[in-house]
């Protein structure tokens, strides 16, 4: 992930204002992916490893899109539907055969990675892409007394309202309270008589279309290539690793742990800066192998 | 179980005798593939020791590869020592990584164990990615300089098939060793920890750190590989730890039949003749053998060699696979 230059590299206010701000960013596309992943399996204890691969679905279909479109707007409404349906015909077809067995789910999602890194390249080639940002969100406005991208404001604002919004689903709503059971207790959620299958289809089908949506979303500040997948898919799992499977707050607390770690490990200790966020994972292994927030009775 | 186990030595060298026969009668190109899978089989073979025995399925093995060829780069390059000490260095520290990296992967247990051993290995090759030292991601061209100089005992290791034989007998060693090692008390321990860890460590058994031994001795030998790469490749790349081909290691010792040592090896043979076979009509290799590797993991759990066994078990005793819901 590429950090806005800020010119002079001193450690005033306002650099650290505008690194906050790219840490946040990346926070916010880390936990968009991270959610999806990590409620889903401590929901339906499914580890989706091809999660990633739908992020960078996501990304070129967005691509392709908005280049028939003409519209970043249509792009990012019609790209995380479409990839969410891939997810549907993943889960009927190959996620609900292998319920139950943690070992052959990360082996058969394993091979989908394989399997996407070259379904990417024989339906868009081997070329970098790139999103262009909508008119009405690029340039850049002023802050902390320097020109900041409105595009990366955009960015955290759409991180922080799908915290609002599943935060508000999960408490709120009916669905989220068979959620919340169904982490703690599934047998018991299902003795009682909750549908706990459909609740599940509709969870996984909601973090697969935030995969999706984050694949758009960060397609204008990154390069859409082949490989994009496992280069955000090694954050991801280090942020459901240290946040605690299962649990919102976990991922949110994760993201934006690994999110600062990588923006200020690049800015600080740049000769360290690949090894912050091992060093993060190794250090909370070390302390709290279980993660930070870990959900109670989830494994 | 024994009767099971018959088949291993006779295939083993039957296989091996046949890729030195046919390398000793063909050109450089075959010489180099034999070369390549009896790497690649030592370096499978580290993998289903962890994954089959053990019980600890890792998908950052490659990360120890690369360990092993940097550190003998470092050895034999930078430091201009003999090159005959290259691989013992790499060997040293594979243990050392194995040991390092087995304290902090066996906090966790089951996906999470996956996920960081995955994590742990990017972490090395991000680390390499960036080692200007080494080349980078440009990496790093090595003359003959680390393929040891042996001529003292009348061996050339620059010349292509004394080296494919000297592989192809190292990785029979690796075989032999790996063999012996499981029989060990050592090893039924291991094996005993992948059936029912929690049973084990309550009657008093240190289950964390005899993890913590298989991932040093599996280290360990998949640094020889590094450092064997390196000599036949002659070309330093952190592409050697990249998460692909940790994948394709674990793909081989699943496809081939875990736990059972001669499963690996038939799976190297599998994999890297099938890998060259395809490569030539297609660039899109991998999504075959990621399709093949999805198909093996839903229908054939016990793999190639586990469909081969079933195959040749007199009929009367065939019967319904007790394990295999695993």
């Amino acid at each position: 992930m590429e950090t806005v230059a800020s010119g002079d590299v001193g450690l005033d206010f306002n650099f650290i204002g505008i690194q906050l701000l790219n840490g946040l960013q990346l926070s916010m596309l880390l936990f968009m992916l991270a959610v999806g992943l990590s409620v889903v399996f401590g929901l339906l204890d499914v580890l989706n490893l091809a999660h990633a691969t739908l992020y960078m679905f996501g990304a070129y279909l967005g691509y392709t899109v908005a280049r028939w479109t003409g519209s970043y707007w249509i792009a990012l409404a019609v790209a995380p539907v479409l990839v969410t349906l891939i997810g549907m015909v993943l889960y009927q077809t190959l996620l609900t055969r292998v319920r139950g067995n943690h070992m052959v789910q990360a082996l058969v999602t394993f091979g989908l990675l394989f399997v996407g890194f070259d379904a990417v390249r024989i339906i868009w080639g081997n070329d970098f892409f790139r999103l262009i940002e909508p008119s009405l969100l690029s340039g850049s406005i002023a802050v902390f007394d320097q020109k900041y991208p409105i595009y990366r404001l955009f960015i955290i604002g759409v991180g922080i309202a799908t915290i609002l919004l599943l935060y508000l689903g999960l408490e709120r709503t009916r669905l989220g309270a068979v959620v919340r059971a169904g982490v703690d207790d599934r047998e018991m959620a299902a003795t009682l008589g909750i549908n706990i299958d459909r609740a599940f289809f509709i969870v996984f089908c909601i973090g697969t279309f935030l995969a999706g949506l984050a694949g758009v979303v960060a397609a204008p500040v990154l390069t859409i290539e082949p490989g994009m997948d496992v280069q955000i898919l090694i954050s991801t799992l280090i942020v459901v690793v240290i946040g605690g499977p299962g649990s919102l707050k976990g991922a949110v607390l994760g993201a934006l742990i690994i999110g600062m770690a990588e923006t200020f490990g690049v800015v600080l200790i740049p000769e360290f800066s690949s090894f912050m966020i091992y060093m993060v994972m190794a250090l909370v292994l070390l302390l709290r192998p279980q993660g930070l927030l870990p959900v109670k009775g989830a494994h | 179980m024994p009767t099971r186990d018959r088949l291993r030595w006779p295939l083993t060298l039957a296989l091996f005798g046949a890729t030195a026969l046919v390398a000793a009668f063909s050109g450089v190109y075959v010489i180099g593939i034999a070369t390549e899978i009896a790497i690649f089989v030592i370096f499978a073979l580290s993998i289903d020791f962890l994954v089959g025995y053990t019980g600890l399925v890792t998908l950052g093995h490659a990360g120890f590869m690369g360990v092993g060829a940097y550190a003998s780069a470092y050895v034999a390059h930078f430091l201009g020592l003999p090159p005959i000490v290259a691989p013992f260095a790499a060997i040293l520290a594979g243990f050392v990584a194995g040991i390092l990296v087995g304290f902090l992967v066996n906090r966790v247990t089951g996906v999470f164990f996956i996920m960081v051993t995955l994590a742990i290995s990017m972490l090395f090759y991000s680390w390499a990615f960036k080692a200007r030292m080494f080349g980078g991601d440009d990496g790093l061209s090595l003359a003959a300089e680390v393929r040891p100089d042996l001529s003292a005992i009348g061996l050339d290791f620059d010349d292509p098939l004394t080296f494919c034989f000297a592989t192809i007998v190292f990785a029979v060693l690796v075989f032999a060793l790996f063999d012996w090692l499981v029989r060990t008390p050592f090893g039924q321990t291991l094996k005993a920890i992948k059936q029912n860890e929690n049973r084990i460590r309550s009657q008093g058994c240190p289950t964390y750190f005899y993890k913590v031994a298989a991932f040093a001795v599996a280290g360990a030998v998949a640094a020889f590989a590094g450092a064997l790469h390196l000599q036949r490749t002659e070309f330093l790349h952190p592409d050697v730890s990249f998460w692909i081909k940790s994948g394709e290691g674990l793909i081989v010792v699943i496809v081939g039949g875990m736990g059972t040592l001669v499963g690996p090896i038939l799976g190297s043979f599998i994999f890297i003749l099938l890998h060259k076979g395809i490569e030539a009509y297609t660039e899109y290799w991998q999504i075959w053998i990621g399709l093949v590797f999805i198909l093996i993991v839903l229908l054939a759990t016990d793999g190639v060699y586990g469909r081969l066994q079933a195959l040749l078990r007199p009929r009367s005793r065939r019967r319904p696979r007790p394990d295999a819901a695993e």
